[in-house]
């Protein structure tokens, strides 16, 4: 495992749930630097990319993205041996019995359901942010 | 017969004109079967016997070359017939047959049954010229190593005639192979089988395909030994081509609900996918309504005044609720979707459950709950538990005007078996709207009064039947509503079920 920096790598294929949770972040002051990345392919390619100093402290993956699916993301992110303690978060609007089945045996961290109210948004945000960025210790530096 | 119709003396050319009058006689006792007195046919063969061998025989077969329907094979076998069919024709004996001797034995044998008077001879044509069956005599043809090559028609009955249209012209006394020349392209190799029959020593029956007819008989063979054999049949063709239609049928509509539940796979695939479609794609666009009028009302809340500000909370309250619908439609199509996994549970224990939580969201209501012992039944958990939540919500919900609000759970047994009951002294409503109580989205009461989609009852009713059960609704405004429901087989463990 590469050493990790305090970045949010967010998967969004979606402009306006980019916008608003870039906006729920920044509302509750997670200063961390996010990396928007707008498919599967491209977030597979920003991980892969050896020049990186290193890994992002957490995922943010929405699970419909155009080229790569989320799901798939996720699998490749866990059979790397570089990348497969990284914390990944799945954000999604689907509550479907079989995608968050899948996203647990495939070894999500959490799975989280976008709500439509943006004040529960916001503090669905608030929530991870707190949890995965200051509670939770990372996985070790390899 | 009369003795000068033969002697052991006879020349060779004489014998040869006896058997040709004798074959004429056979054939005036085949036209005057109809003659009911046996005695009138014997005279009348006497007669023309005597008329002929006075007369030149000769000359009278050359005119009627067509009238010899026998050959002297044919009455050989005629003569054995008649000996083996029983004691009653006790005079052919052994040494009788001569062409004379077994005509006279025949007209002489009386019928094996008691007091039946009729000659043996008579009774048999009649039921071999009679019967519906067709009937063939036949020998097996052996080329010089002894194997089977052809089949003789030694001789054929009327029904034969009807039932192959081969006229008996054609076929008594000759070979299969030739007035029937196709049967050696037919692929069953029918004088392989007669001959295995033959050999064999078994009757059997067939139902087999003439290609050369172009029709389906039913056979039964008896050999009589080595060599010949009686073949019975009669034409199947009408049931054969009934049972293929049938066949067909049958596999067409076996085709029909594979392609029919192929198609419902389809659709209920195309279900699932659309319901997850609305589950993602719909929502996002609700969320971007939402959020923005949100962070719209943040930013800007300076330039607008509070009648614009109430139009943002009003457009972010409608998203919001729109989120609710599309959820609770996901619900209600999920319930459908989802495969019952049956379980041995008490509906007591469950209803139990359910308010405790519901008293430990809401602490200051004062309910009264009564369960009624014994609620085993064997349903889907899952199902079960949301709906008797809905139920329970809703009883909990109606009657929180009430100073004491009384909820009660039992089962009562009438005609249609076990009945489920949960009841509340809640508000209720006119049953003159009970109708519209399951639909979804239906409300009674206007959302100010009481929270809620409407969605709940249309869940409640699609679990109950899924369960095969149904649900209906007692109610009296100010009083009560009780909703009453059933299961399949009341609820009871069938092991035979599903």
């Amino acid at each position: 495992m590469s050493r990790m920096n305090n970045t949010i790598l967010l998967v969004e294929d979606n402009p306006d749930d980019t916008e608003l949770t870039i906006m729920a972040l920044s509302e509750n002051r997670i200063g961390n630097e996010i990396k928007h990345v707008w498919d599967g392919e491209e977030a597979l390619q920003y991980l892969d990319d050896c020049s990186l100093p290193s890994l992002p402290q957490l995922v943010l993956l929405d699970l419909k993205l155009p080229k790569i699916s989320g799901l798939e993301v996720l699998k490749q992110i866990r059979s790397s041996p570089r990348t497969n303690r990284l914390p990944v978060v799945v954000l999604t609007s689907s509550d479907e019995d079989q995608d968050i089945a899948a996203c647990y045996d495939s070894g999500v961290n959490s799975y989280i359901r976008k709500p439509v109210d943006f004040d529960q948004f916001s503090e669905c945000v608030k929530q991870l942010g707190l949890y995965w960025l200051v509670l939770n210790i990372g996985p070790p530096e390899m | 017969m009369t003795g000068s119709l033969g002697t052991e003396t006879d020349s060779p050319k004489s014998a040869t004109t006896k058997i040709r009058i004798l074959r004429a006689i056979d054939r005036v006792l085949h036209d005057t079967l109809n003659c009911r007195n046996a005695g009138i046919v014997a005279q009348l063969c006497f007669s023309i016997s005597r008329e002929l061998a006075n007369s030149s025989s000769g000359r009278f077969c050359d005119v009627n070359p067509a009238g010899f329907r026998h050959t002297p094979a044919d009455c050989e076998s005629c003569v054995i017939a008649a000996r083996e069919s029983g004691p009653g024709n006790g005079t052919c004996e052994e040494g009788d047959v001569t062409q004379d001797s077994c005509f006279t034995s025949m007209l002489k044998g009386k019928c094996a049954v008691s007091n039946c008077t009729m000659p043996c001879f008579t009774l048999y044509k009649d039921l071999v010229l009679n019967i519906i069956d067709g009937l063939a005599y036949h020998k097996i043809i052996r080329d010089r190593h002894g194997n089977a090559v052809d089949l003789e028609f030694t001789d054929v009955n009327p029904a034969f005639e009807k039932i192959t249209g081969i006229s008996r012209e054609t076929a008594a006394g000759r070979k299969i192979t030739e007035f029937l020349p196709g049967i050696k392209e037919d692929p069953f190799d029918w004088i392989g089988f007669y001959d295995q029959v033959a050999q064999s020593g078994k009757a059997v029956t067939i139902e087999q395909y003439s290609h050369a007819l172009s029709r389906w008989y039913q056979v039964h063979l008896t050999p009589k030994d080595e060599d010949h054999l009686i073949a019975i049949f009669f034409d199947v063709t009408k049931l054969k081509e009934s049972e293929q239609m049938l066949k067909s049928l049958n596999e067409q509509l076996e085709l029909s609900i594979e392609e029919k539940a192929q198609q419902l796979k389809t659709i209920n695939n195309e279900l699932d996918s659309f319901a997850y479609s609305i589950s993602h794609d719909l929502r996002a666009p609700l969320r971007a309504v939402n959020g923005f009028s949100r962070a719209l009302m943040e930013s800007f809340s300076d330039k607008l005044d509070e009648k614009g500000q109430h139009y943002l909370e009003r457009i972010r309250l409608g998203a919001s609720r729109m989120g609710e619908l599309i959820d609770d439609l996901l619900g209600l199509s999920r319930i459908s979707r989802r495969s019952l996994k049956r379980r041995k549970m008490d509906l007591g224990i469950l209803a139990q459950g359910i308010i405790n939580e519901l008293k430990r969201r809401d602490p200051e209501r004062c309910v009264e709950l009564l369960i009624a012992g014994n609620l085993e039944v064997y349903t889907d958990m899952k199902l079960m538990r949301i709906a008797l939540t809905n139920l329970l919500d809703n009883a909990w919900k109606f009657t929180s005007l009430k100073q004491t609000a009384i909820i009660e759970v039992s089962s009562t047994i009438d005609k249609e078996g076990r009945i489920f009951v949960v009841k509340d002294n809640g508000i209720g409503f006119d049953m003159q709207y009970s109708d519209r109580v399951f639909a979804p989205f239906q409300k009674l009461h206007s959302r100010n009064e009481f929270e809620g989609t409407g969605i709940g009852l249309a869940i409640v009713q699609r679990i109950i039947n899924r369960h095969g059960g149904r649900i209906w609704v007692q109610s009296s405004p100010d009083e009560c509503t009780a909703f009453y429901f059933t299961l399949k087989n009341g609820g009871e463990v069938i092991v035979s079920d599903e």
